[in-house]
């Protein structure tokens, strides 16, 4: 019989590690990113209005900055307990590696993952100082609900997830600058620019939300059921990374492969139903 | 009590054994481990701390079997251990690290936690730099900090894979006298390539080579074994297995004397040197 795995010790390692990540210095390097556009902007005088200039900011850092960079910030952190010098001072304590790695992902959850939670009601504040009517089409936002703005949060923990699954699984040095590539080559040959209001249909399987469109700047919002399917599609393959991160326990294989089947069908009938 | 039980303990990584046969019984005291690099002792130590497990054997630690998950942590929440190379996560000050490390020996109640992070960090002399972050700390203070954190939770098991590199020698003396403490009631297995730590501070010692126990008995045993063949000379004798001039100017040789040699009192050092040349020579001869 396993070893449960979510005990107060790991509640407590979950707390340290929340902090870790969120002190990692990716986010700090991350967050020049939108700096370096908004001061780029301020100097060519773009943006327009200047409550769509913050939102887009704001918009920026998090969807396209924080929440991708969690990958790194996660995996290092992660990555930092599981080296081999390291762990050898650890191993030899009652709290094995799955109490470790569950207290990752708990520390995800109250770091970062809570940092995305947070981001919903700025977004929602600010867009109420924005507007769609402007003279330049690419400075357009278009407000949106809460429930849309959801997959935020759930960019962050599936990028956590699979940040600490890479450290987990695969503690080689390279594995992680590779599997960002893949994602990102990946995310950009999915991602097709509109000629309409409407998201092109591949561009669903990107791992990001379809709205922010290179050639128009920010589209319309999208039929909400798609959206809906696209968070559930984000949630399932952020899922399916933590199963794999997890290692498993005596006598648990089969369910874990169980439950991973589960979630992969639901993943990929989201995928499918995501495209209308 | 017996603290350890190895019964024909084998591991091997690949082809390579490097653990044959090794059968070992300690209760509370110091247990010093000597032998060469490759010798095994430090896979039987990590053995002993169940960070690994044996191909073949028994091993009862603790009074438990360390082949069962669940008595593995009952051994891990009476153990304390110092792996011969320790790396710390980054980022982390040295009572950051130690209170880690507590958590994960399942001390969960916060202020009990935190006193006794301050009780190891007192007892290795880190109490001034507990705040500073471990990358700015020395060496020795690095090798302390993984001794505070063996001694957190009162461990009736200590297995310190050669915890006195980098110390300097005021805290090898303090080291020295904190491990007999603790060994008044329990055991404490040191690895050590310092014989005089081994000579200063552990009744019993076991000397691996090559895989295999080829010695176990007390230091001034293995200082005897080397009796009568240690002698002192101008010059170096053709029986000399090893020979190297003293502070007082002498040459000071170990091997076969030659008649009317100055007769010298042989160290454990002696007899250690001269174990392991006869083991070494054995192997060769067996090779051959």
């Amino acid at each position: 019989m396993s070893t449960p795995v979510l005990t107060p010790a790991a509640r407590q390692l979950g707390t340290i590690e929340a902090r870790r990540m969120l002190r990692h210095p990716a986010y700090a390097v991350a967050l020049l990113y939108p700096a370096a556009f908004a001061v780029s902007a301020l100097a060519h005088h773009e943006g327009g209005p200047a409550g769509n200039f913050v939102f887009v900011i704001v918009f920026l850092s998090l969807f396209l900055a924080y929440a991708p960079v969690t990958l790194v910030a996660a995996n290092r952190t992660a990555a930092a307990t599981y080296r081999r010098r390291v762990r050898d001072a650890l191993d030899g304590t009652p709290v094995d590696d799955r109490q470790r790695t569950v207290a990752a992902i708990l520390g995800l959850l109250r770091g970062p993952v809570t940092v995305g939670l947070a981001g919903i009601p700025v977004l929602l504040a600010l867009q109420r100082i924005t507007t769609a009517d402007t003279v330049v089409r690419s400075d357009a936002v278009y407000g949106r609900t809460a429930l849309e703005y959801l997959q935020l949060p759930a960019l962050v923990l599936g990028a956590g997830l699979l940040g600490i699954a890479v450290a987990r699984r695969l503690p080689l040095p390279g594995a992680l600058p590779l599997v960002a590539i893949v994602l990102w080559l990946g995310t950009i040959g999915m991602t097709e620019m509109s000629e309409t209001d409407l998201m092109h249909g591949r561009t669903w399987f990107a791992l990001w939300p379809v709205w922010p469109d290179g050639a128009t700047g920010m589209l319309p919002r999208q039929p909400l059921d798609q959206e809906m399917w696209h968070l559930a599609y984000l949630l399932g393959l952020g899922v399916l990374a933590g199963i794999v991160a997890l290692p498993g326990g005596d006598g648990q294989r089969w369910g874990r492969w169980a439950v991973a089947a589960l979630v992969a069908a639901g993943t990929a009938l989201a995928s499918w139903l995501q495209l209308g | 009590m017996t603290s350890i039980r190895l019964a024909g303990v084998n591991k091997r990584y690949g082809r390579q054994p490097v653990l044959d046969g090794v059968s070992l019984d300690a209760g509370p005291g110091v247990l010093g481990l000597l032998g060469p690099n490759g010798a095994g002792k430090t896979t039987l130590l990590r053995i002993l701390a169940t960070v690994t497990a044996p191909d073949a054997g028994h091993v009862e630690l603790l009074g438990h079997d360390a082949g069962r998950p669940a008595a593995r942590i009952e051994i891990r929440r009476r153990l304390g251990y110092v792996p011969q190379e320790t790396g710390f996560p980054s980022g982390f000050t040295a009572f950051e690290y130690v209170d880690y490390v507590a958590i994960l020996k399942e001390m969960t109640a916060r202020r009990a936690r935190h006193d006794e992070v301050r009780r190891v960090l007192a007892v290795v002399g880190l109490t001034r730099v507990a705040g500073r972050r471990i990358r700015r700390l020395s060496g020795g203070m690095k090798r302390r900090l993984v001794i505070a954190q063996a001694l957190l939770g009162d461990p009736q098991l200590l297995v310190l894979d050669e915890p006195t590199v980098g110390l300097d020698p005021e805290q090898r003396l303090r080291f020295r006298d904190t491990v007999s403490a603790l060994a008044e009631d329990r055991c404490v297995v040191v690895s050590t390539h310092q014989t005089e730590d081994i000579a200063a501070f552990c009744p019993r010692v076991v000397v691996l080579h090559e895989g295999r126990v080829r010695f176990d008995s007390t230091p001034q045993d293995l200082a005897g074994a080397a009796a009568g063949r240690v002698w002192t000379a101008d010059r170096r004798d053709p029986g000399a297995r090893l020979a190297w001039r003293t502070s007082a100017g002498a040459l000071h040789q170990v091997g076969t004397p030659p008649p009317g040699a100055t007769l010298v009192e042989a160290s454990l050092e002696d007899g250690y040197l001269l174990l392991v040349d006869a083991a070494e020579a054995g192997r060769q001869e067996a090779a051959r």
